[in-house]
């Protein structure tokens, strides 16, 4: 650091911050307004999910992946259901896969609306936000009357789901949709053409194509910044291929741009449940698993945030062996913290809260050696030769 | 012999009405009626419970947060972060003597009223600096330079607003603006606001008054999510019951202000009333005006984004002031 | 901006989205899945003990019926399910086990206790 010319002061955003709703911390170094450099510090929230893993049978481990994260706790669960699926060699009925679709769905817009709002909120926007959150409700409501629950659904069983969409469910979704739609286009105007809410986002925190692909950023954050890829379009997974819709990327990767991004991808998401209410098939909704499993698997899917990854490992018995998950705030993370370099004070809760950041999702490791108690950091080569090394004796 | 009840009545009025009792009341009831406002824009209700419609509610935050632990930091500076927050209200206080709320004069009043005034908006922004500064804190540090920024940016549009009045009644007295926008034109009162110069000023002093008063879009000294509170972080207990009254109070004093300069200050018709009742018609003609001016502060703070230091800099320098100038400008050569 | 003060201004007339909770409950109601409260019919439990196998957060555990209430059963039921609400994440599992459908979780909303010995329901 040659900062010693300048008066240069630390400072931590985090643990507590009012910024960060999540306890994490960011230590900053600024000259007057200025970032010169930013260093995140994981693991306030470690749980031990995935030790507290190995304990549980494959049944009441869907309720521990739920609680993995509180926003996208569909996706988590999902994405487990799904893993234990792959190596059961389960084929789960249709419906259950479309219903599967809409619930992921609606998770994505109350998510992605949540998100609007904070970012709102973060700027000083309170108005914005308290209203893009009233017409969240309306998708929070379209949750509880198909799951019975407006967070935490419980909605997915190994090999299915565990409720049904009933006529008045569908005739319910047919009305709000519309509705949301209507509420959508005006979010997105206040969004888009708000002078302050221009201000304060545009050109800030920009992430470029590059530093997208150093960091390994995924979901809207990389499509932000004219990556396109999508898990949904691109592995898809559940009934995704059954269904027609765009993927919106932009190339310019700046806070605003995330916005509309997100934004446009709201009406996709509206589309795709219309889709699937239209065309959903007739039949069960799940399957029945066996009772010992064993194999591994990686499951992937396409989470609000980005793409959340679940590695399971059963070996003849109903607990997995070991379990991994990676939830898209870890992948982000190190393309915010670079972003933060350059701008003002004021812009570092913007730029955090642009990857939608949840924190609690993303302690999942600590890593200390009882023996000696150090801590020791692996290089990426030496990284990359564990990698070779596993998939040579074809441990994977 | 007479000096004794003259001085009696004095302190009387300066203690109750229109007081230091009454100025407290009247900076909850705004502080109450600008959250209810902006609660209402938001879709949402606001305070509810202290009281009918919650109006008791500003009063029992100050109760709650005066018996709170009081807890010094280590790095602070003691002496000063220990009295000068009971000390904060008291400028705020003085300065409102010099508003006319009850009459057409302050309680205090002199021929250059408005200059004290000018002076006095200087002293709160030290007094926030110094607070900023005396708790040792590195957000609270940001909040007290960024405190001493706005007060750069902000003053010399704020000058030349107070001062388009001042030229209009040709004197810095705030009896002589009152007196000047006595009077009707047909049936519209001659008010400041009515004329084209008058009207710019207004809402470039409403303007001030948002970034005075520390509020959206101009509050980044005190910025929550990103400084944490800025300079006022650190303070808790009785010491933050007070700032937050001073603050308060600065909102009675800034809305006051556009009152008087604007709004023809507390006159309006007296339905030839004997004298007596003019105190208590004033003060009701007083107290609307204020809630007016209450309105459209929170309905501009509902519709904008909190904005960055180096924007409202720019801002400030590159539009508001230049606006102000060429008002005072237009005034001079439309008269 | 204009629209935005039009739409504030327009709020201002309407009535707040935020219902006054506990005191009002107009235009409030739960979906019929909602996973409330769980009201269990005792009477109807075969005490098969399914529902605290399955449970994912060992809220349920199996009592012993004491003598009398043995003395009123006909079947061999001998125990009876015990439900810890302070450690029960609504999943609404044991509603989904239980082969006689004798556990309902209601709309009811579990109002918060002091003392969490209190939710202990049977
Ligand atoms: S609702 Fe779930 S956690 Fe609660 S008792 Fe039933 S199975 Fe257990
Ligand atoms: S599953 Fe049903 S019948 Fe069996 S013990 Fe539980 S409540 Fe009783």
């Amino acid at each position: 650091m040659n900062h010693e010319d300048k008066p240069s002061t630390q400072i931590n955003v985090g643990p507590q911050h009012p910024a960060l709703k999540e306890p994490e911390t960011f230590r900053i170094v600024v000259e007057g307004e200025k970032v010169v450099q930013a260093t995140p510090i994981l693991g306030h929230t470690h749980r031990g999910i995935e030790k507290l893993a190995e304990s549980r049978d494959y049944n009441k481990l869907l309720y521990l992946a739920e609680r993995i994260c509180g926003i996208c706790s569909f996706a988590h669960q999902a994405n487990y259901a799904k893993g234990v699926e792959i190596i059961a060699d389960l084929s789960v009925p249709p419906r259950a896969q479309y219903l599967r679709v809409i619930v992921a769905e609606l998770e994505r817009l109350h998510s992605h609306l949540l998100w609007v709002g904070v970012l709102a909120h973060e700027i000083g926007f309170d108005t914005f936000y308290l209203l893009v959150w009233k017409d969240r409700e309306l998708v929070m409501d379209l949750l509880e009357t198909l799951t019975g629950n407006r967070v935490n659904y419980g909605m997915n069983r190994i090999g299915g789901v565990r409720s049904d969409l009933t006529p008045e469910i569908r005739q319910r979704f047919k009305e709000v949709l519309p509705k949301l739609r209507e509420r959508l286009d005006r979010i997105k105007e206040v969004a888009i053409n708000d002078p302050t809410m221009k201000a304060r986002c545009k050109g800030v925190g920009v992430i470029s194509k590059r530093l997208a692909q150093e960091t390994c950023v995924t979901g809207p954050t990389a499509r932000a910044s004219s990556i396109n890829w999508d898990l949904r379009r691109d592995a898809p997974y559940f009934a995704y291929e059954d269904f027609s819709f765009k993927v919106p990327t932009s190339d310019k990767g700046d806070v605003h741009s995330k916005v509309v991004l997100r934004i446009e991808e709201l009406y996709e998401s509206i589309s795709i449940i219309e889709q699937a209410l239209d065309t959903i098939p007739e039949g069960e909704i799940f399957a029945k698993p066996p009772s010992r499993l064993s194999g591994r698997a990686i499951s992937r899917l396409e989470a609000p945030r980005g793409e959340n990854f679940h590695y399971l490992d059963f070996r003849e018995s109903k607990t997995p062996y070991r379990m991994r998950v990676r939830a898209p705030t870890y992948a982000n993370l190190a393309s915010s913290v670079r972003a933060l370099v350059g701008h003002h004070i004021a812009d570092v809760p913007v730029i955090v809260a642009a990857n939608d950041p949840c924190f609690s999702c993303t302690d999942r490791t600590l890593v200390i050696n009882l023996d000696t108690g150090e801590q020791k950091m692996l290089t990426k080569k030496e990284l990359r030769n564990i990698g070779i090394k596993i998939y040579k004796e074809g441990l994977l | 012999m007479s000096f004794a009840p003259d001085f009696l009545l004095f302190v009387l009025e300066g203690l109750l009405f229109p007081g230091v009792v009454t100025l407290i009341f009247f900076a909850f009831l705004f502080e109450w009626a600008y959250r209810k406002f902006l609660a209402r824009f938001q879709a949402r209700r606001g305070p509810m419970l202290a009281g009918p419609s919650g109006i008791l509610q500003p009063f029992a935050d100050f109760i709650k947060t005066a018996s709170k632990e009081e807890i010094v930091p280590d790095a602070a500076h003691k002496a000063i972060f220990k009295t000068l927050p009971l000390l904060a209200p008291l400028p705020v206080l003085l300065g409102l003597f010099l508003i006319p709320v009850s009459s057409l004069a302050g309680l205090v009043n002199s021929p250059g009223d408005l200059y004290l005034l000018i002076f006095l908006l200087s002293l709160f922004a030290a007094i926030q600096i110094t607070l900023g500064w005396a708790s040792g804190n590195r957000f609270a540090l940001i909040g007290a330079s960024r405190s001493g920024l706005q007060l750069v940016s902000f003053g010399i549009p704020l000058v030349f607003a107070a001062i388009i009045p001042a030229m209009r009644a040709e004197s810095f007295s705030l009896e002589k603006i009152v007196l000047s926008q006595t009077g009707y034109t047909g049936y519209v009162p001659n008010w400041n606001i009515f004329h084209v110069s008058g009207i710019i000023a207004f809402l470039i002093f409403l303007i001030c008054s948002l970034a005075e008063l520390e509020k959206v879009p101009f509050d980044t000294p005190e910025a929550e999510t990103e400084i944490a509170g800025g300079w006022t972080l650190e303070y808790s207990g009785r010491a933050y019951a007070f700032i937050i009254l001073s603050e308060q109070l600065k909102e009675v004093f800034m809305i006051g202000l556009a009152v008087t300069l604007f709004l023809g200050g507390p006159f309006g018709p007296t339905f030839g009333l004997p004298s007596v009742y003019h105190a208590i018609l004033f003060t009701l003609y007083f107290l609307v005006k204020s809630l007016v001016v209450v309105f459209l502060l929170s309905l501009f703070s509902a519709t904008m984004a909190r904005l960055k230091v180096s924007q409202i800099l720019e801002g400030t320098w590159s539009l508001l002031a230049p606006i102000a100038v060429l008002t005072v400008g237009l005034l001079i050569i439309i008269g | 901006m204009a629209l935005a003060i039009i739409e504030l201004l327009k709020n201002l007339l309407k009535k707040p989205v935020t219902v006054n909770y506990p005191f009002e409950t107009e235009g409030l109601s739960l979906p019929s899945r909602y996973r409330g409260l769980h009201v269990v019919d005792q009477e109807k439990c075969i005490g098969c003990s399914r529902c605290a196998r399955e449970c994912p957060a060992f809220v349920i555990t199996m009592v012993p019926l004491t003598p009398k209430e043995l003395a009123k059963r006909t079947d061999k039921k001998k125990r009876k399910p015990v439900f810890d609400l302070s450690a029960c994440i609504f999943c609404g599992v044991c509603e989904d086990v239980c082969p006689v459908d004798c556990i309902d979780l209601t709309n009811k909303i579990p109002l918060p206790e002091e003392d969490t010995a209190k939710l202990v329901v049977d």
